[in-house]
C-alpha cells in the first residue's frame, strides 16, 4: 500500500486512503475541502466529482490551485493545477502553472513523490471532519519502501494540525530529514510526519515530468457520440498532423492513442487493456464543423471571427484562422479561440461584442465569460453573437 | 483564359496586383537589397556585411523563396521551412570563406487555411510590412532593433525612437546568432494594399507620407515606384526597396465602406495575377 504523509501547515487538505485533495486558499479552500470530505463520507469519489466539488460552479480559469490524487487499480490518478509543485526525489518537477486547466499524471503506486505547497496566510483552522487537515507539504512513498507505520489519519486518528501552521519550516523539516537519513527508518521531527527512508534513485519518473498534461475534461461524462472507424492504412494512427506537441497516452489494440484515464478507446471504442503509458505526438482532438460544410481539425489553436487575425507569433504558435459570419451581425473580428491543451479542448471568448454561448450534447447551455476558457468534450454547438454557429465534434 | 474570364467564371478567384522597385540611393555604391514579386511570394531582404557579402546574403534568401513561386494552397508550415532554409543558406555563405553576412527578411506570402486565403506576414530585422485597409495605414511588423526594444521597455517614446542614433542596430537577422522570425496571419481582404519595404524607405518617409502616397497611387506599380522615388529624393541615404501588393478581388468582403483603390481600368487587367482558390476544402 502506498503511504501518504503530510507536514502540518496552513493549507486545507483532505487525506484518506484512496483520495487526497489539497486546495490552496483560505475560506473558499476550506469549504471546498469540507465538500470533498462530506462527499467522501457518502462513497468513493471519482476525479470528475472531486473537480466539480473544488470548482463549485466556477470557470476553470477562476479556480484555485489544487491537487487531487485518486487511487485506481494499481496507480494513482493525479491532477495538479496552479502554483503547487510535485517533485520526485531525483529533482523532477511538475507544476500546474503553465497549464490553462491543470496537468494530469498517472503515478505508479511505488513512486516516491513530494507535493510542495506555497506558503499561505495564517488562518485559524477548524477540523471539518474525518481526514480534513491543514498541510504544509505532502509526501508519498511507494509500496516497495519499508514503511513501518501509516501516517494517514483513519477515522480514529487524530488529525494533525497546528493552528497558524508554519508551512515553510515544516517543509524545511522534510528536506533536512531526507538529507539526514542515508539509511534507516523514518523518524519524527517536530510536527513533521514520518518520512520515507528510500530515496528514489535516478529519474524513473521522468516520463511524468515532461510536457505532460495528460488529461480529460470536467465534463468527461459526455462521451463521444459515435465511435469512429479506425483510419485505414497505418498500424498506428496518431492523427494526420504532427502538431509538434506530445502527450502521454495509452494505446488500444489498434494503437489509437487515448487519454490515460479512459477505459474504452476514443476512436474505436475497444476496451483499453493496456495501462502502459507511451509518449505520442498529440493527435487532432476533434474537428470544427462550419455551416457551409468546411471542417477544421483541432490540431492547434484556432481563431474564429468575421476577420480574425493572429498577432506576432513564433512559428510553433501559429494558429489556424477561420472566417465566418461576414453576412450576419454579431460576430466580432476575432471572436473566439478554440485550442488544445494536453488532451483537452478549450473554448475562449476573446472579448467579443455580442458574446458566445455553448450548448452541450445534454442540452445545457452556458454563456462564456470573456477571456475565461472552458473545457468542452464530446460534441457541442457554439453560437457566436447570436448569428453564426459552428459545431465542435469528436473531442476526447 | 484571360484574367477577366477566369474571374467571371470563378467569383472566388483571388486577384492580386503586385510590383516591386529598388534603388541604390544617393550615398551607397552597392545595392544590398533584394526582393521577389512572384505569386504567392512578396518579400524584401536587406543584406548587410559590407563589400558584396550583404548582397549575396539577401540574394541567397530570395533564391530560397523562389521554391514557393507558382504554388497555390500553401501551408504556413511550408513558409516556415523556407525561412529556416534561407537562414541555413546565409550561414553557408560564411563557412565558404565569405565575410560575415546577414540580411533582414520581411514580406508577405499568400497561404491557405481551410479554404481561406491569408496573408502570412513574416519578419526578421527592421524591414517592414504595412497594410493599408479601409483608408487606414497600419504597420504590421515589429522591428527587431535596439530602439524598438527600448520603446517596448518604455525607455523611449516612439517619437524619441525616430531620432535615436541606434536606430539601425538590429537585434535579429537571417544568418545571425538570433534569427527567429515573427509571424502574423490575417485573411486577405479585398481592398487591402500591402507594403513591404527596406528601412531605406522608412528612414526617409514618415507614416503620414507613406499613407498619402499609398492612397493616391492608382496601381501597385505606381505606388511602389512613387515611394522609391520619393525616398531617394528626400535623401536616399540607404538602398530603397518597395514591394506593393493589392488585393483586387476574391478576398474577404468585410467592412468595405470606402474602396481604398481606384476603379480598375481595362488595360490594367492583363498584368493582374490570377490564382484560383477552391471554394471549399474538406479537412
Amino acid at each position: 500500500m502506498a503511504d501518504w504523509r503530510y507536514t502540518a501547515g496552513s493549507v486545507p487538505a483532505f487525506v484518506a486512503e484512496r483520495c487526497v485533495v489539497v486546495v490552496v486558499g483560505d475560506r473558499d479552500a476550506a469549504e471546498a475541502i469540507a465538500r470533498v470530505a462530506a462527499a467522501s463520507a457518502a462513497g468513493e469519489l471519482s476525479l470528475d466529482r472531486v473537480v466539480d466539488l473544488v470548482l463549485n460552479g466556477r470557470a476553470v480559469s477562476a479556480a484555485p490551485s489544487f491537487f487531487a490524487a485518486l487511487r485506481r487499480d494499481d496507480w494513482w490518478h493525479v491532477v495538479i493545477r496552479g502554483a503547487l509543485e510535485l517533485r520526485g526525489d531525483a529533482g523532477e518537477s511538475l507544476s500546474g502553472t503553465d497549464a490553462a486547466t491543470w496537468r494530469e499524471v498517472r503515478v505508479p503506486v511505488d513512486a516516491e513523490l513530494e507535493l510542495r505547497v506555497p506558503a499561505t496566510a495564517e488562518d485559524p483552522w477548524q477540523n471539518r471532519g474525518d481526514g480534513s487537515v491543514r498541510v504544509g507539504g505532502l509526501r508519498w512513498s511507494g509500496e516497495g519502501s519499508p514503511q513501518p507505520r501509516r501516517a494517514v489519519p483513519g477515522p480514529d486518528a487524530e488529525p494533525i494540525a497546528r493552528p497558524g501552521g508554519v508551512p515553510e519550516s515544516a517543509l524545511a523539516a522534510v528536506e533536512s530529514t531526507v538529507n539526514d537519513e542515508a539509511v534507516g527508518g523514518p523518524r519524527r521531527r517536530g510536527a513533521a510526519l514520518d518520512l520515507p527512508s528510500t530515496v528514489v534513485a535516478g529519474s524513473r519518473y521522468d516520463a511524468l515530468f515532461n510536457e505532460d498534461t495528460v488529461v480529460r475534461g470536467v465534463a468527461a461524462a459526455i462521451v463521444p457520440d459515435e465511435p469512429r472507424e479506425p483510419s485505414p492504412g497505418g498500424a498506428v494512427s496518431l492523427g494526420d498532423v504532427d502538431s509538434g506537441v506530445t502527450v502521454s497516452a495509452v494505446l488500444c489494440a489498434q494503437r489509437h492513442p487515448n487519454p490515460p484515464e479512459r477505459t474504452a478507446c476514443w476512436r474505436c471504442a475497444a476496451r483499453l487493456e493496456s495501462t502502459a503509458l507511451v509518449r505520442v505526438a498529440r493527435p487532432p482532438l476533434g474537428r470544427i464543423l462550419l455551416a457551409d460544410g468546411r471542417q477544421v481539425s483541432i490540431d492547434r489553436a484556432i481563431l474564429i471571427g468575421r476577420n480574425p487575425r493572429a498577432e506576432r507569433a513564433e512559428a510553433a504558435d501559429l494558429p489556424t484562422l477561420i472566417a465566418i459570419g461576414a453576412d450576419v451581425a454579431g460576430v466580432s473580428r476575432t471572436h473566439l479561440r478554440v485550442f488544445p491543451s494536453g488532451w483537452q479542448v478549450l473554448v475562449e471568448d476573446l472579448g467579443s461584442s455580442y458574446g458566445t454561448s455553448i450548448r452541450s450534447s445534454d442540452g445545457s447551455v452556458r454563456r462564456l465569460r470573456p477571456a475565461e476558457p472552458v473545457i468542452v468534450s464530446g460534441t457541442c454547438e457554439v453560437d457566436l453573437g447570436g448569428g453564426a454557429r459552428l459545431a465542435i465534434v469528436e473531442v476526447p | 483564359m484571360s484574367a477577366q474570364d477566369a474571374f467571371a467564371q470563378h467569383p472566388q478567384t483571388l486577384l492580386l496586383d503586385a510590383a516591386g522597385f529598388t534603388d541604390v540611393g544617393r550615398k551607397r555604391s552597392i545595392n544590398e537589397d533584394n526582393f521577389l514579386v512572384e505569386h504567392p511570394v512578396y518579400v524584401v531582404a536587406d543584406g548587410m556585411g559590407g563589400h558584396a557579402a550583404g548582397e549575396r546574403a539577401s540574394a541567397a534568401i530570395v533564391e530560397q523563396f523562389r521554391q514557393l513561386c507558382g504554388r497555390g494552397q500553401l501551408d504556413p508550415a511550408e513558409v516556415v521551412d523556407i525561412v529556416l532554409a534561407a537562414d541555413d543558406a546565409v550561414r553557408d555563405l560564411k563557412t565558404s570563406g565569405e565575410r560575415p553576412a546577414g540580411s533582414t527578411l520581411t514580406g508577405v506570402v499568400v497561404v491557405e487555411q481551410a479554404g481561406l486565403a491569408c496573408w502570412m506576414i513574416m519578419n526578421v530585422g527592421d524591414s517592414r510590412v504595412y497594410r493599408l485597409s479601409d483608408g487606414v495605414l497600419e504597420q504590421l511588423t515589429v522591428d527587431h532593433s535596439t530602439v524598438q526594444e527600448m520603446i517596448d521597455q518604455g525607455r523611449l517614446t516612439p517619437e524619441q525612437g525616430l531620432a535615436h542614433s541606434g536606430r539601425n542596430v538590429i537585434t535579429r537577422a537571417i544568418g545571425a546568432d538570433y534569427s527567429a522570425a515573427d509571424y502574423w496571419l490575417m485573411p486577405v481582404t479585398t481592398g487591402d494594399r500591402m507594403l513591404v519595404c527596406s528601412d531605406g524607405l522608412t528612414r526617409e518617409l514618415d507614416d503620414a507620407a507613406l499613407l498619402s502616397l499609398l492612397r493616391e497611387a492608382p496601381s501597385a506599380e505606381s505606388a511602389a515606384q512613387t515611394l522609391v522615388r520619393a525616398a531617394v529624393q528626400r535623401g536616399g541615404r540607404d538602398n530603397v526597396t518597395v514591394v506593393v501588393v493589392d488585393a483586387l478581388a476574391g478576398g474577404l468582403m468585410v467592412e468595405l465602406d470606402e474602396p481604398t483603390l481606384s476603379p480598375i481600368t481595362e488595360g490594367e487587367w492583363a498584368d493582374t495575377q490570377t490564382i484560383e482558390m477552391p471554394e471549399r476544402v474538406d479537412g
